[in-house]
C-alpha cells in the first residue's frame, strides 16, 4: 500500500465530507476546521498526488464569472479513498484509546 | 466589483509556466479566493495571500497536465479501436494477409517445436553438463576414423587413475533370447557397471540399484516389466547358454527425448564371463562404450591428453599411428553423425537436418513479413489522408509509428490465432512427416509458448517496421493535397517482391536438387539387385546345417537362389601397402555369392567350387582394390592379404565395383574369398517374383526346423537400402513442405501487391481501356512494369541456391550435377504464379464499370 502523509489525509477526509469540490472549497474547509493557513499551491500538488495514488478522481466543472471565465476542476474521494482513511483512522483510534487518560474517577470495587 | 480589480501578475508569471489545464484551474481558484478574502478581510490582505500563493505556485511548474496523465492507455485503445476498424473495412486484402502471415508463423512455430525438441535431448539429467562419451581418433596413416567407444580396460583403468573423473559407467549392448512360455524372442539389453545409476536420473517405479553388480541381477524398464508380465525373474539365453536373472529394480521408462533407452540392464560381469580374457585386457578392443562424469571444474583438455598418455603406455605397442583418446559431451551423441558409434548410443538425427528446419522456417516467416510489409505499404494512399489530419491535429511522429506497430501487433495477433488453429490441425501430418510422435501436450510446454510469443514479436517487428515509420515521415500539405509521391515506396515494396521471389526460387531449386539427388542414390544401379532379395541370420555356421537349410529352401517354389557370407569385416593390407590401401573389406562368402549377386565380373573368372585352389588361396577383388594396387595385370598375381590362414592370397578375378555401404560413401577396397577363415553369419534368399506370403512362411519353418531355438530374423534388402536414406528422406520431406509453404506465401503476397497496384491504377486502366486497349495489351503492359524484378529475383534466389546445393552435395560420393534446368522450373513456376495472379487481377479490373473511376472526383 502507498504511504500516505498527513497533509494528504486531512484533504482526503475533507473530500470525503464534502463530495465534489473545488480548491478553494477545499482551502475553505481545511482553514476553518484546523484554523491554519495554508497556501492554493500546496493543495494543488496535494490534490495532483492524490490522484496518481487513485483515492481522488476529478473532472472539469462550469465556468463562472468570479473565476474570470475560468473552469473548476471538481474534486471528490474515490471508494479506496474512502477504504484508506477508514482503516488510517481506526488504527489512529485504537492506538489513541490504548493511551492510559488521566482520570479523576475512580473505578473499582 | 469589477474584474480588472484583480491583479494581472499572477496571469502574466503564471500562463508561461504552468500546464495549460493546471493553469486555468489555479489562476481560477486564486481569482476566486482573492474576491472571497478581499469581501472578508479587506484588500491588503487578499494582496498579500494572493502574492504569496502566486510566488508558491512556481512548484507546481513541474506537474504534468491531468489529461495526459492516463492518455497512454485512451491512446493505445484507440488505436486498437481504429486499427481493427481499418482491417475491417479492408477484409478482402487483410484476410488474405493475415492468412499469408498466419502461414509463416504456422511454419516457423512448428520449425521451432522441432528445434526446441531437438535440442532439448537428454537435459533432463540433472548432471548433463558434466556427462560424457569417451570418444576417439584413430589414425591410420592420415586416414582419420572417428569412433564413439572403449575398451573394457579403459573403463577399469580411467575412473582409477585420473583424478579429474569422478566415476565412469561402461556400457554396452548386447543380445540374447528371451525365454518365456515356449516362446522366444530376440531381446536387446545393455551391460553397464553400478554407478550408471549415479550419473544418469532415472526414476524408481520399485525397488533400487541396490544390489546390482551381482551377476544375476537386473535392472528393467516399466515397459519390459509390464510385457513379462511383471513376474520377478528374467530367462534370458546368452550364447547358449540359458541364465536367470532376478529383477531388481523397475525404472521409469525414458522420456523420448533420450539417447539412452535402456529396457534390460545387465551387469557388465555377465559379459566378461562370456568371452576371452584376453578381450578384458586388450586395450584397443574398442567394442563398448564409457560414460564418465567429470567432477566439477575438472579440467576437459587434461583429462583427454592423461587417457592418451595412459593408453600409449598401457599398450606401447600399438598398432595404429596415433591415437586421441577425448570426451564427448554426452548430449551432443543425438545430432554427430560424424562419429562412427554402436552399442545403444546413436545418433538420431543428422545436425543437417536441424540447419534446414531452422533455415526454412525463418525463410518462411521472412517471406510472410515481406508480404505484410508490402500490404501495409500498398495502403499507403488510403491511410495517407488519416495521418495527415491527424498530424493536423498534432500528433507527433511517434504517435503515428507507434498506432502503425499496434496496427501490426493486432494482425500479427490474428495471424498467431489462426496458426494455433492450424497447427492443431497440421500436428498429427507434421509429426508424421518429421517422424517425431508428437503429440498436443507438446504445444503447451513453456518453452514452446516462449518461443510462439518471440516468433510473434519478431513476425511483428519484420512486418511493422517499415510501413510504420514511412508512415509516420511523410509530408502532411502533400497527403491532404493526395498528391503523396510514390516514387520511394515502389522501389521498396519492388525490392521485397524481388526478394520474396528470390527466396521461393531458393527453396524451389533447393527441393528440386534434394529430390534429385534423393531419388538418384535410390535408383542408383547398386552393382546388385535388392528387389525381392531377404537378409536372414546364420547363427551357426556348421556346414551340415547350412547344406540342410538349402535343401529345404531349393523346395519352396518361391525361393529362387540362396547364398550366404559372413558379413563385410574389416582388415589392414601387409607390407607397403598397410598405409596406402587403408582398411580392406573382406568377405568370406560361398561359391555361389557373385553369380547370386548378379556380380559383373570385368577380369578372370568365377570361384570354381571344383578347384581345390579356389577353396584355400584365391581370391575376387573389386576394381577399387585393383585400382590401389595399381596393377592392370593383377590376374593370378598375389596381393599383400592375410587373414588367419589366408596369407597372400591369388587374385583369379575382379568384379565391378557394388554398393555393399551406402552409396553416400566411396566403397572401400574388397577382397573375397571361399576359405573359412570367418563363420558365415548371414544368408541371402532371392524370391521368385511371384512369391506369395505362403512361401515365406515355409521360409521361417524351414529356418526353425534347423536353427531353434535361435528365433528367426530377417530383412528385405530394399528396405535396408531405404533405411540408409532415412536422414535425406527427412531432409527432402521438410525442404518440400517448407517450398510449397514458400510457394503459397509468395502467392499471396503476389495477390495483395499486384491487387493494390492494379487498384490504385484504376483510372490509367479504365481510360486505356475506354480508348481500346484489350487485356491483352493490359497484360503486356504490366508484365513489363514488373519484369525486370522478376528477373533480379531470379538471380538472388538461384546463385545462393547453386552455392549452398553444391557444398552439400561434395557430401556424396556419387551425386547428381546441378542442371541449369532446376533453375528454370523454380523460375517457370514463379513466373506461371505472376502471370495467373496478374491476369486474375487485370479480369476483376476489367469487369468494373468505367464511370466510376472516372466521377470519383
Amino acid at each position: 500500500m502507498e504511504s500516505i502523509g498527513s497533509l494528504e489525509e486531512v484533504i482526503l477526509m475533507i473530500l470525503i465530507k464534502k463530495d465534489k469540490s473545488h480548491g478553494v472549497d477545499i482551502i475553505n474547509e481545511y482553514e476553518s476546521a484546523l484554523g491554519k493557513r495554508i497556501s492554493l499551491p500546496a493543495v494543488h500538488v496535494v490534490l495532483k498526488r492524490l490522484i496518481k495514488k487513485g483515492w481522488v478522481k476529478s473532472e472539469f466543472g462550469e465556468p463562472t464569472s468570479e473565476r474570470g471565465g475560468r473552469r473548476k476542476r471538481l474534486y471528490w474521494a474515490s471508494s479506496n479513498g474512502y477504504e484508506v482513511v477508514k482503516e488510517l483512522q481506526e488504527a489512529k483510534m485504537k492506538l489513541w484509546n490504548s493511551i492510559a487518560k488521566p482520570s479523576y474517577q475512580y473505578v473499582g470495587v | 466589483m469589477s474584474e480588472s480589480e484583480f491583479p494581472t501578475y499572477p496571469q502574466r508569471l503564471l500562463s508561461k509556466i504552468l500546464p495549460y489545464d493546471t493553469k486555468e484551474e489555479v489562476l481560477g481558484d486564486m481569482e476566486e479566493l482573492y474576491r472571497q478574502r478581499k469581501a472578508a478581510k479587506g484588500v491588503a490582505y487578499a494582496k498579500r495571500r494572493l502574492f504569496w500563493d502566486t510566488l508558491k505556485s512556481v512548484r507546481l511548474m513541474n506537474t504534468k497536465e491531468y489529461s495526459r496523465e492516463n492518455t497512454q492507455w485512451i491512446l493505445i485503445l484507440s488505436y486498437f479501436r481504429t486499427g481493427l476498424r481499418f482491417l475491417w473495412k479492408t477484409r478482402n486484402y487483410s484476410s488474405i494477409n493475415i492468412l499469408g502471415l498466419a502461414f509463416g508463423i504456422t511454419a516457423a512455430c512448428l520449425a521451432g517445436l522441432f528445434i526446441t525438441d531437438q535440442y532439448s535431448y537428454d537435459t533432463f539429467h540433472s548432471k548433463i553438463d558434466r556427462l560424457h562419451r569417451l570418444a576417439m581418433d584413430l589414425n591410420f596413416a592420415g586416414d582419420v576414423e572417428k569412433v564413439g567407444g572403449s575398451s573394457y580396460i579403459m573403463g577399469w583403468e580411467f575412473p582409477e587413475k585420473i583424478s579429474g573423473i569422478e566415476m565412469a559407467s561402461r556400457l554396452k549392448s548386447g543380445y540374447g533370447i528371451l525365454i518365456r512360455d515356449n516362446e522366444n524372442h530376440e531381446q536387446r539389453f545393455h551391460y553397464a557397471d553400478p554407478p550408471i545409476f549415479q550419473m544418469f536420473d532415472f526414476e524408481w517405479e520399485r525397488g533400487s540399484s541396490e544390489g546390482f553388480g551381482d551377476p544375476n541381477s537386473v535392472v528393467v524398464s516399466a515397459d519390459f516389466y509390464k510385457k513379462i508380465g511383471e513376474t520377478d525373474e528374467v530367462k534370458l539365453n546368452l550364447q547358449g547358454e540359458d541364465k536367470t536373472f532376478k529383477i531388481i529394480g523397475v525404472i521409469k521408462d525414458m522420456p523420448m527425448n533420450s539417447t539412452f533407452s535402456p529396457n534390460l540392464i545387465l551387469p557388465i560381469e555377465v559379459w566378461t564371463t562370456t568371452v576371452h580374457e584376453r578381450r578384458t585386457k586388450t586395450w584397443l578392443d574398442i567394442n563398448m562404450n564409457l560414460i564418465i562424469l567429470t567432477r566439477e571444474n575438472a579440467n576437459i583438455a587434461d583429462i583427454n591428453s592423461q587417457m592418451t598418455q595412459l593408453l600409449k603406455e598401457g599398450d606401447p605397442e600399438m598398432e595404429i599411428d596415433q591415437v586421441d583418446l577425448y570426451l564427448q559431451k554426452f548430449d551432443q551423441i543425438h545430432s554427430d553423425t560424424s562419429i562412427y558409434t554402436g552399442n545403444g548410443l546413436n545418433p538420431t538425427i543428422s545436425e543437417d537436418i536441424l540447419w534446414v528446419v531452422i533455415i526454412v522456417g525463418l525463410l518462411c516467416l521472412i517471406i510472410s513479413s515481406l508480404n505484410y510489409s508490402n500490404f501495409s505499404i500498398g495502403h499507403f494512399l488510403i491511410r495517407s489522408r488519416e495521418v495527415g489530419v491527424r498530424k493536423i491535429l498534432g500528433a507527433r511522429s511517434h504517435f503515428v509509428w507507434q498506432q502503425f506497430f499496434i496496427e501490426t501487433l493486432i494482425s500479427s495477433m490474428i495471424a498467431l490465432l489462426l496458426a494455433t488453429v492450424l497447427m492443431i490441425i497440421l500436428l498429427p501430418y507434421y509429426a508424421e512427416f518429421v517422424a517425431v510422435p508428437y503429440g498436443f501436450h507438446d504445444l503447451l510446454k513453456p518453452k514452446f509458448l516462449f518461443g510462439c510469443l518471440v516468433i510473434l514479436l519478431v513476425s511483428t517487428f519484420m512486418s511493422g517496421t517499415y510501413p510504420s515509420l514511412i508512415l509516420a515521415r511523410f509530408k502532411v500539405v502533400n497527403t491532404i493535397k493526395g498528391a503523396q509521391k510514390i516514387g520511394g515506396r515502389n522501389i521498396v515494396s519492388r525490392i521485397f517482391l524481388t526478394s520474396q521471389i528470390g527466396l521461393a526460387i531458393f527453396l524451389i531449386i533447393g527441393t528440386i536438387a534434394i529430390n534429385q539427388q534423393l531419388n538418384y542414390l535410390l535408383d542408383f544401379d547398386l552393382g546388385y539387385d535388392d528387389q525381392r532379395m531377404v537378409n536372414i541370420d546364420i547363427p551357426d555356421s556348421e556346414e551340415s546345417k547350412i547344406a540342410r537349410l538349402r535343401s529345404h529352401l531349393s523346395e519352396i517354389p518361391g525361393v529362387a537362389g540362396f547364398s550366404v557370407n559372413s558379413g563385410f569385416n574389416g582388415t589392414r593390407m601387409t607390407g607397403e601397402m598397410e598405409e596406402k590401401a587403408g582398411v580392406v573389406r573382406h568377405l568370406h562368402v560361398d561359391p555361389s555369392y557373385v553369380s547370386f549377386m548378379g556380380l559383373e565380373i570385368i577380369k578372370g573368372r568365377d570361384f570354381d567350387p571344383e578347384l581345390e585352389s579356389d577353396k584355400t588361396n584365391a581370391v575376387i577383388i573389386n576394381e577399387t582394390l585393383q585400382d590401389i594396387l595399381e596393377d592392370q595385370d593383377i590376374l593370378g598375381k598375389e596381393i599383400p592379404f592375410s587373414y588367419g590362414d589366408l596369407e597372400n592370397p591369388v587374385v583369379i578375378g575382379v568384379v565391378k565395383d557394388f554398393f555393399f555401404k551406402s552409396p553416400k560413401y566411396e566403397q572401400p577396397p574388397l577382397v573375397m574369398y571361399l576359405s573359412p577363415q570367418y563363420p558365415f553369419q548371414y544368408g541371402l534368399i532371392k524370391m521368385q517374383e511371384n512369391f506369395s506370403g505362403k512361401h515365406f512362411k515355409q521360409i521361417e519353418e524351414a529356418w526353425n526346423e534347423v536353427f531353434y531355438p535361435n528365433p528367426f530374423s530377417y530383412y528385405w534388402m530394399e528396405d535396408l537400402n531405404e533405411r540408409r536414406m532415412k536422414a535425406e528422406v527427412q531432409i527432402r520431406n521438410v525442404a518440400l513442405g517448407g517450398a510449397v509453404i514458400a510457394i503459397m506465401l509468395v502467392i499471396f503476397g503476389l495477390l495483395s501487391i499486384l491487387g493494390t497496384y492494379i487498384q490504385q491504377r484504376m483510372k490509367e486502366i479504365v481510360i486505356r481501356k475506354i480508348n481500346g486497349s484489350s487485356i491483352r495489351d493490359l497484360f503486356l503492359l504490366f508484365s513489363k512494369r514488373f519484369g525486370t524484378w522478376l528477373g533480379l529475383g531470379f538471380i538472388f534466389g538461384t546463385y545462393p541456391a547453386y552455392q549452398v546445393l553444391q557444398a552439400w552435395l561434395e557430401e556424396y560420393a556419387i551425386r547428381i550435377q546441378m542442371g541449369y534446368w532446376m533453375a528454370f522450373v523454380a523460375f517457370g513456376v514463379c513466373v506461371l504464379v505472376f502471370v495467373v495472379t496478374l491476369v486474375f487481377q487485370l479480369l476483376l479490373a476489367d469487369r468494373v464499370n468505367p464511370v466510376m473511376f472516372l466521377t470519383e472526383e
